[in-house]
């Protein structure tokens, strides 16, 4: 094998603000961390997501960040050595992601995957499996121009 | 309130040394801490990371874990605590607003988490994980759910209140599912049954079948599926019985994903269920590749090392990365790879038994559950993280009884079974992952290719491989389309020697083969007469064109110390017998081994015991590459009873186990479910297979059903069990040759790959050994054998090989 290292990726920290539904980008930095791969599946799984988009609007990769934006808040259990529990969400919140930047990246936009169209938002009488799943409806939230200078 | 109640005094790394862009960087920072307090708020940070790194999985991943503390000074001392919801009234300017009693739950701690990131993120730009320490010896703490996103957590000084944060690491550090089956608790409504759409995350699923498992490798066969099911069959309550399997088990419990039924997760408890219970086997798993992952490659030890078309090569690495080179040289056999060699594209590939490629970036993978997957690699031209969809896809099941396994071109794949068949298959989908074979697919196309060790594709039909005398013999298959038993003129041709030698060969097609030497250099030859089958060489070859590709089983010996402890070594002079250890040897990987009476290794990890019950036990160190303390779930199993019966046990490789019971008889046995610790044995197990071998005081197993002897001569004796693919008493004919002398002295005799043997003298040097005469039981040995690697090997009371 050979001594060179792999390198890490380039890559901007984003600082985001949840209020009332509504995203805002706090911060853009350039960070040089390794990354995990990106989300890639042509129908993701539902859920939120932020997505690195080309001049075209096509998504080059995506990176899950919940359920949805606005977070659940856990709470220790009332004695040590339980499980925790959930609050309904709260209106403020804030979350940090690394993102690759990628060729061609211009825009990182977030989107709500809603479930597939079909029975899936139903219970789980019919577990839903498949090597091709239905891509569920797309909603964008937000759109931030990535500063590639500055990565 | 807010940063006019304080300020940010400076930030320490407090633990490790990791490469901060490789690393989990963990930041703590303070809340209601006075400028005289931090002391306090310093201990806790200690506190904290000392819960964590003796934590299971983090206890053996302390190499990738960073810790940063931020000391902030606040104006105040403590937190707020607002009598509505039960508190003292307590109101403290602190710099990050540390409150309880959110959504009026005292016990629910909360900080400005918008500052928190900012500043962490300000003085820790690589952070992974932020988490603010209040402080306040009231119990409580919060964290927030949401997949990778990190959002911090915050918790008190409070015993236990930390765990919350160890939790929430689960979530945005590694992507991991609450396991509980709740939202906020009862009364709710609305938390019954999960919706009919699998969850994205690694430990909760909605799948009810071992195919449709995502956990299935941890699954062990003899365990139900669904293993608990909710007895509410309303689904209005949770499932709150304690287990009725044996703690550990891991199944499917049905409760996850804040839902009651629909929804399971991996076992009964797991810190991502109960907090500070630890982290189940299949959470672990996750969190191990994801910190693998971070791991810097270096020129060291392969699980895996296999060519593609356009000039690339993968290898899978010990902590299962897996890299792509691309070899430029490759038409003239130069020394030049492209400038970005190697690069990671791919993690957790530790787990596979086997990876081979095949034609337009398809990767195929068995892993320990015999299941054959299908990846395309997208990223292959020019070495990027780029998967296809449904990379990973099942396409085939009952992989993993078949000794070797290649991709012949144009979507066939070649299989040799036990009995030495040759089998045919096309996977039709090949191009989009699909469970789609060809009419025909397990056709038997050849028998008697057990013979041969090193199977490879040249494509175009044509397949090598090494018989026992070393010989490299050329075979093409004309009936690669359809499956028939069709082959050219001239196939079993010889076409080269010497090449029993060889780790790995693989081809780069167009007659190019590379093969991977006892001195862990790459080497490049060019067969030109691959079409043909004649015995023609370019000019030049061998060219040797990487060094150090070494495969992770080399020089792998482990020793139970006079305590108990096994103990991991890796011998990296294995090749010269020079005297040259890896870094940490010995590595203690484990203790109380010396409960058992006989312990045997059998590659790939594995190993037997026997214990005072007479029980035969299973177990593959998972920490093998690096002699680090990862064992494999299931590790301990019971695989046999009864086995005391035998005064001496050996391990031959492939799941072959020999004993000798009281009457001298030789027995043989073979474990088919050595990779995943079952209780699954080969038919014939038991059979006889030899006699009067309690005449020879020594015995052990090599490769490729070699045995080595030591008679009461000392003369040290060669046999081959050629029934060892089904236990039948057939030895090649001239056993029980002599190829040495002078071994009756030696205290402990143990078999290495390839020919090498580690020997324990009398005054407890250990010293190295390579019979190059292995394959016909001839006197050659090679240059150096006899050298001293070691001194005082007779303080350990079993020594076995790890290859």
């Amino acid at each position: 094998m050979t001594t060179t290292d792999t390198p890490t990726t380039r890559a901007v920290r984003l600082v985001v603000t949840v209020q009332d539904g509504q995203l805002s980008l706090l911060s853009q930095t350039p960070v040089e961390v390794w990354t995990p791969p990106l989300d890639s599946a042509a129908a993701p799984a539902p859920g939120s997501y932020l997505e690195l988009r080309d001049d075209a609007g096509a998504a080059l990769g995506r990176l899950h960040v919940g359920a949805d934006f606005t977070s659940g808040l856990e709470i220790v259990p009332e004695e040590p050595g339980g499980s925790p529990s959930s609050l309904p969400v709260r209106a403020t919140d804030a979350f940090t992601v690394v993102v690759p930047v990628l060729d061609g990246a211009v825009d990182i936009v977030a989107v709500q995957v809603g479930p597939p169209p079909g029975g899936a938002a139903g219970p789980a009488d019919e577990p839903v499996f498949s090597a091709a799943p239905a891509a569920g409806r797309v909603t964008e939230v937000a759109r931030f121009r990535l500063d590639a200078g500055q990565a | 309130m807010g940063t006019s109640d304080g300020r940010v005094i400076g930030t320490t790394q407090f633990y490790g040394s990791a490469p901060r862009s490789r690393a989990l960087n963990i930041v703590l920072l303070g809340d209601g801490f006075t400028g005289a307090e931090q002391t306090v708020f310093d201990k806790a940070c200690d506190d904290f990371f000392a819960r964590l790194v003796a934590s299971p999985p983090f206890d053996g991943l302390k190499a990738t874990l960073n810790g940063f503390r931020v000391n902030v000074a606040s104006n105040g001392s403590g937190a707020d605590d607002p009598t509505a919801a039960g508190g003292t009234g307590a109101v403290v300017d602190t710099y990050f607003d540390a409150t309880f009693g959110a959504g009026g739950v005292r016990r629910a701690l909360i900080s400005n988490t918008t500052l928190a990131l900012q500043v962490a993120a300000a003085q820790v730009p690589e952070l992974s994980v932020a988490m603010v320490i209040v402080n306040s010896p009231v119990y409580g703490g919060t964290g927030a759910t949401g997949g990778t996103a990190v959002r911090p957590a915050t918790f008190s000084l409070a015993s236990q209140a930390s765990d919350i944060g160890v939790h929430e690491l689960g979530h945005s550090g590694f992507g991991l599912a609450d396991e509980y089956a709740y939202y906020a608790g009862p009364p709710e409504t609305g938390q019954d049954r999960h919706p009919a759409v699998e969850p994205r995350e690694p430990n909760v699923t909605i799948a009810t079948t071992r195919a449709e498992l995502k956990w299935a490798w941890a699954v062990a066969a003899g365990t139900a599926l669904p293993t608990m099911s909710n007895p509410d069959t309303t689904a209005k309550t949770e499932d709150t019985r304690s287990s009725t399997v044996p703690a550990g088990t891991v199944g499917l419990f049905e409760g996850a994903d804040h839902f009651h039924s629909g929804a399971y997760r991996p076992t009964h408890s797991c810190t991502m269920r109960v907090l500070a219970t630890g982290f189940c086997p299949v959470c672990s798993a996750v969190i191990r590749n994801r910190l693998g992952a971070l791991v810097v490659p270096t020129g060291g030890a392969l699980r895996h090392l296999f060519t593609a078309p356009d000039n690339l090569v993968y290898a899978v690495t010990g902590n299962g990365d897996l890299l792509w080179y691309r070899h430029d040289g490759r038409p003239d056999g130069s020394f030049r790879w492209s400038e970005d060699s190697p690069r990671r594209v791919g993690v957790g590939w530790d787990g596979m038994r086997h990876v081979f490629a095949a034609d337009d970036g398809v990767l195929y993978a068995i892993n320990d559950a015999g299941d054959l997957l299908w990846y395309r690699h997208d990223g292959r031209t020019d070495g990027s993280f780029r998967w296809a969809s449904g990379s990973g896809n099942k396409v085939g099941n009952g992989w993993g009884g078949l000794r070797q396994v290649l991709a012949g071109g144009d979507g066939t794949l070649y299989a040799v079974n036990e009995p030495g068949d040759l089998l045919w298959y096309r996977h039709d989908g090949r191009t989009d992952g699909s469970f789609r074979w060809a009419p025909g697919s397990g056709n038997k196309v050849g028998n008697g290719w057990s013979a041969l060790r090193h199977l490879f594709s040249g494509g175009g039909g044509v397949l090598y491989g090494v018989n026992d005398l070393a010989d490299l013999l050329w075979y093409r298959h004309e009936g690669r389309r359809t499956g028939s038993f069709d082959w050219a003129p001239g196939s079993g041709n010889t076409v080269g020697t010497g090449w029993g030698g060889m780790a790995v060969l693989r081809s780069g097609g167009a007659g190019i083969v590379y093969g991977l030497d006892q001195q862990r250099k790459l080497q490049w030859y060019r067969h030109d007469g691959c079409n043909d089958g004649s015995f023609r060489w370019g000019a030049g070859s061998p060219r040797t064109v990487g060094t150090g590709w070494g495969l992770v089983a080399d020089g792998l010996l482990y020793g139970v110390a006079p305590n108990g402890d096994l103990l991991w070594y890796r011998h990296d002079g294995h090749a010269d017998g020079s005297f040259r250890w890896a870094t940490g040897s010995p590595s203690k990987v484990g203790n109380g081994w010396d409960g058992l009476s006989h312990l045997v290794s059998a590659g790939d990890g594995i190993m037997y015991g026997i214990n005072g019950e007479g029980d035969l036990l299973w177990y593959r160190h998972e920490g093998r590459s690096d002699g680090t303390f990862r064992w494999a779930a299931g590790s301990g199993n019971k695989v046999g009873n009864r086995w005391d019966g035998l005064q001496r046990l050996i391990s031959g490789k492939d799941g072959v186990l020999y004993g000798i019971n009281e009457a001298g008889d030789l027995l043989w046995y073979r474990h088919e479910g050595r990779f995943d610790g079952t209780f699954q044995w080969a038919a014939g197990s038991g059979n006889k297979v030899g006699d009067r071998w309690d005449s020879l005081p020594t015995v052990v197993a090599a490769a490729d059903g070699i045995l080595y002897a030591v008679n009461t001569d000392g003369d040290l004796l060669w046999y081959r069990h050629d029934g060892r693919f089904d236990g039948t008493f057939a030895w090649s004919a001239d056993v029980g040759k002599k190829v040495g002398s002078g071994w009756g002295g030696m205290q402990t005799l143990v078999a290495g790959h390839d020919g090498i043997l580690y020997a324990v003298d009398a005054d407890g040097a250990l010293r190295w050994y390579r019979h190059d005469g292995r394959a016909d039981g001839t006197f050659d040995w090679a240059e150096g054998s006899g050298s001293q690697v070691g001194t005082g090997w007779d303080s350990l009371t079993h020594l076995i090989s790890g290859s």
